[in-house]
């Protein structure tokens, strides 16, 4: 492909001289330990509906906390004494009786910060943790701020790449951050240097896990289920891979970890089983194996991609398999961001954009026409989305889907541009194009059929004058006297 | 004109360069850089706009960085900067 690569500024943010006054928390709401792995929590039976937005809370006083823990010697290579659930003194209660029914709300928000990672998680005691901070200048801050908070318990980066790490300097500058929590990994960017430099300039206490170790955030307990070493060639492959049970509600979020690390951890033989998925890297076909997806059996989850983002994320295999797997699908480029509320016996999922999940795929394979497709459920309207989301058409009727899976973006004038989608097989489809000179009359974008797999594509030059902007694209598929619409946008580059 | 880059990480078949002081991000096709070149490599590359023209890696500048980096990682990691 000779298509040129997209740019995106990241802004010059030299960081004023001034040195905010940093509120050091001597007591943090953090520490970390050594244990075995609970073992897998039940899902839930009940999934209230998608709902409002979950409510923001003021998170003012630090809260109470257990003094901090050294991790010095603690984390000795593990594989020689596979954890034993047996053991475990945590072992989720039923929801009504016994120390483990949790009190209290747990909020997990998947930020939505374009194509990176950002998770801010809010636990019923206030404790706040920040889980990676997308690249810089994608609005992680705001949304801190934007809920009131004010502080950091834990800053954890999953690992030093750009659009995990880049946000997270101007966080540590613009608030009290008490413990920053990475995997040891270092890289060479300047973006990586300047955050070594932010933990310092911060005072917040620095340290690094492994696996087998536990993170301790007030009555929040996580499991390190990843790296087993603190080094390694490929980035994402050292991702710490976290696991948090909170009553009969449980999270996985495994960073950018590939197929290899899911294998690995796997073949560790911890509990992996969770409710509620956050999806490996972006929901890259690198991750999201088989048999990672069989053993979590989630039934929610959540990618974070940016909309018409360069890698395709997520990619199409991803989704197939997780509405295969029946799972709920939830994406940070179609629902803005993602809030799961739990009260550890259910959850809610609330979107910005107030849309449902994502409508499953078209059935790879054109079995019994209906029933292959799950129906789509309810869209929820407590939420009113004020801005015309990308792909916030009217739901389509059950055995009608549409998505866009992907779109070229930026294109210079001149290059081709693709988009692929997904819809029912057989359905008609068409395309059009707006620039400011009107509808695109260029040849490849002319109405086709989906094949047999539900498939379709259309790939067009863009004219060599076109003005560059960010022009809106619209694809509908008709089906008998059923049809779907659906709205994205491509950019036009200089 | 020459510049500075470095690749923070490579996605399918692109490679991600971070260019220059204030890391412009860019993706290159992976194939268009030097056989070897690995996350955390610096390089010199030869831009015109967004086209990558030719690159090369600097060992010297990754070699640097990465002596500078780990020096702020164990100074993080033996608690100096809490101690002043």
């Amino acid at each position: 492909m000779l298509r040129k690569g997209d740019t995106t500024m990241c802004s010059i943010m030299r960081w004023p001289v001034f040195v905010a006054a940093v509120i050091l928390l001597t007591l943090s709401a953090t520490g970390v330990a050594c244990g075995a792995s609970a073992p897998a929590a039940p899902k839930p039976t009940q999934l209230a509906a998608p709902a409002t937005t979950a409510p923001a809370k003021s998170a003012s006083a630090p809260t109470a906390v257990p003094t901090i823990e050294s991790l010095a010697g603690v984390g000795e290579p593990t594989q020689a004494q596979p954890q034993e659930p047996a053991a475990t003194p945590e072992t989720p209660a039923p929801p009504t009786e016994g120390p483990a029914v949790p009190t209290g709300q747990l909020e997990v928000h998947i930020i939505d910060v374009g194509q990176g990672d950002s998770i801010f998680i809010r636990g019923p005691e206030g404790q706040t943790m920040l889980i990676d901070g997308g690249s810089e200048g994608t609005g992680a801050l705001q949304y801190l701020q934007g809920q009131s908070v004010d502080h950091l318990d834990l800053m954890l980066a999953t690992h030093p790449h750009e659009d995990h790490i880049g946000g997270l300097p101007a966080i540590l500058k613009a608030m009290p951050v008490a413990r920053v929590v990475m995997n040891g990994q270092p890289t060479t960017t300047r973006i990586y240097e300047r955050l070594l430099d932010a933990i310092a300039a911060a005072k917040a206490e620095y340290q690094e896990v492994k696996r087998g170790d536990r993170i301790q955030l007030g009555s929040l307990t996580f499991d390190v289920l990843h790296p087993a070493v603190p080094t390694g060639p490929n980035l994402n492959n050292q991702s710490i891979v976290l696991r948090l049970i909170w009553g009969q509600v449980s999270f996985l979020l495994p960073g950018d970890a590939e197929r290899e690390t899911e294998g690995d951890i796997l073949a560790s033989s911890r509990p992996v089983a969770a409710t509620i998925l956050k999806v490996g890297h972006h929901g890259s076909r690198t991750a999201t194996s088989p048999a990672w997806l069989k053993a979590i059996s989630p039934a929610v989850a959540i990618y974070s991609a940016g909309a018409g983002n360069s890698y395709g994320h997520p990619h199409p295999e991803t989704l197939a398999a997780l509405a295969t797997a029946g799972v709920q699908v939830y994406g940070t480029d179609v629902s803005g961001t993602v809030v799961i509320t739990s009260d550890g016996a259910g959850y809610s999922v609330a979107t910005a954009k107030g849309n449902g999940p994502r409508a499953p795929p078209a059935a790879p394979q054109p079995v019994p026409p209906a029933p292959a497709v799950a129906p789509l459920p309810p869209a929820p309207s407590a939420v009113a989305p004020a801005v015309p989301a990308p792909t916030a058409a009217p739901a389509p009727s059950a055995d009608l889907a549409l998505q866009i899976v992907s779109v070229s973006s930026p294109v210079r004038p001149g290059a081709r541009a693709t988009l692929t989608a997904q819809t029912t097989p057989g359905a008609q489809c068409s395309i059009a194009v707006q620039y400011k000179s009107g509808p695109s009359s260029a040849s490849g974008l002319e109405p086709k059929t989906a094949d047999a797999s539900g498939n379709i594509s259309w790939s067009w030059t863009v004219g060599s004058t076109t003005t560059p902007g960010t022009w809106p694209i619209t694809a509908t598929a008709r089906l008998g006297s059923n049809s779907v619409t659906r709205d994205t946008s491509f950019v036009v580059a200089r | 004109m020459k510049q500075q880059a470095v690749i923070d990480r490579f996605e399918d078949g692109w490679a991600v360069l971070l260019i220059g002081e204030e890391e412009r991000r860019l993706n290159v096709p992976r194939k268009n850089l030097p056989r070897g070149a690995r996350e955390g490599h610096w390089l010199q590359v030869e831009l015109e706009g967004d086209q990558l023209l030719s690159a090369s890696v600097d060992r010297e500048a990754t070699e640097q960085a990465r002596r500078r980096v780990m020096e702020k990682l164990e100074r993080l990691r033996r608690g100096d900067h809490l101690r002043d």
